[in-house]
């Protein structure tokens, strides 16, 4: 394929912005569906293990000696 | 005297789960979890060989010239928007007059994908008004079916949010995607003109046969398999934050440490 069929190609024959912008659209909805579908379960699964391994309460330092007295 | 162990074993003995347990959330998330994988790389096959003739290999049409490649974005996507709304319709039917789980969440899962695909519709929809016919919308068919779904899956997530105790958002979201079904099966069906689009949309009908009909076949498998799959993506996020308490849900290997 030549340079010329390459650019006709992107051309697409005078109906660039409708073509590419019909591809453009869905190729940036699947993407942004696929974003959000893994944040949602990251998000379930970060919250269920919270709640099966609550995270140790912070530990005051031996004989709290952090605190001036 | 015959024996009568049979019909008091049935229920224990049966070597299949019978239909009530099959639909239990736990069982839904794991076949859910199997079919996936496979759904995702049939959209994504089908998607590859799709583009490849719709926008390379398939000639260009002898009224539209190049301009009728959008079919390969827009038919499928205005078909699966209103699959998926039927689906949506169906499932909260069931919500409303079983007392199973599966069909209220199922609802939610299926209503991004729905309002996104129904957004695509329009979109591709709008740019081939535009290229064939100079307007970025009509009052056709295509154009309200497209808009109410678009509305009514956001509105249908947008009410359940409103509401807190569990029942109550499910069924009041579940009321309004059987009501609003109505309104888009009606506007699909209304003799607004010749066709889907009025009947004026093309000065000649597209021939859509050999590579075209390939093209199209293909591009409905990728948007349908990627729908299905997003679907069942997300309705195993909806299953995890309903049955945070269950049991199983605490031995699922995806939360080991």
């Amino acid at each position: 394929m030549s340079d010329g069929d390459f650019a006709a190609f992107l051309e697409m024959g005078g109906y660039a912005l409708y073509v590419w912008g019909a591809l453009g659209m869905c190729g940036v909805a699947a993407f942004w569906e696929a974003v959000m579908l893994a944040h949602r379960r990251r998000r379930v699964l970060d919250d269920l293990r919270a709640d099966l391994w609550p995270a140790p309460a912070p530990e005051r330092g031996h004989g709290a000696s952090d605190i001036p007295s | 005297m015959t024996p009568a162990v049979s019909s008091i074993a049935a229920p224990e003995a049966s070597p299949r789960p019978r239909w009530s347990r099959r639909m239990s959330p736990q069982c839904c998330y794991v076949a859910a979890g199997r079919c996936m994988p496979w759904l995702w790389a049939a959209a994504a096959l089908a998607a590859t060989a799709g583009l490849a003739i719709g926008l390379a290999i398939a000639p260009d049409d002898a009224t539209q010239g190049d301009g009728y490649r959008i079919v390969f974005f827009h038919a499928p996507a205005a078909m699966v928007s209103m699959l998926l709304y039927a689906m949506l319709a169906a499932c909260a039917l069931g919500a409303l007059v079983r007392s199973t789980r599966m069909p209220a969440l199922l609802v939610r899962a299926v209503a991004p994908t729905g309002a996104l695909m129904a957004f695509l519709a329009l979109w591709t929809g709008a740019l081939w008004a535009r290229a064939t016919r100079g307007v970025w919308w009509a009052w056709d068919a295509g154009f309200v079916a497209g808009a109410l779904s678009f509305a009514l899956c956001l509105g249908v997530l947008a009410l359940h949010a409103t509401l807190d105790e569990p029942r109550r958002r499910d069924r009041a979201a579940a009321l309004l995607a059987v009501m609003g079904g109505v309104g888009v099966a009606t506007t699909v069906n209304l003799p607004w003109g010749a066709s889907l689009h009025g009947g004026a949309t093309f000065d000649a009908p597209l021939s859509l046969t050999g590579s075209h009909a390939w093209g199209l076949a293909s591009m409905g498998v990728a948007f349908a398999a990627w729908s299905i799959a997003a679907v069942l993506h997300r309705l195993r996020s909806i299953v995890l934050e309903r049955e945070n308490g269950a049991e199983w849900v605490r031995h699922l290997p995806e939360l080991a440490r």
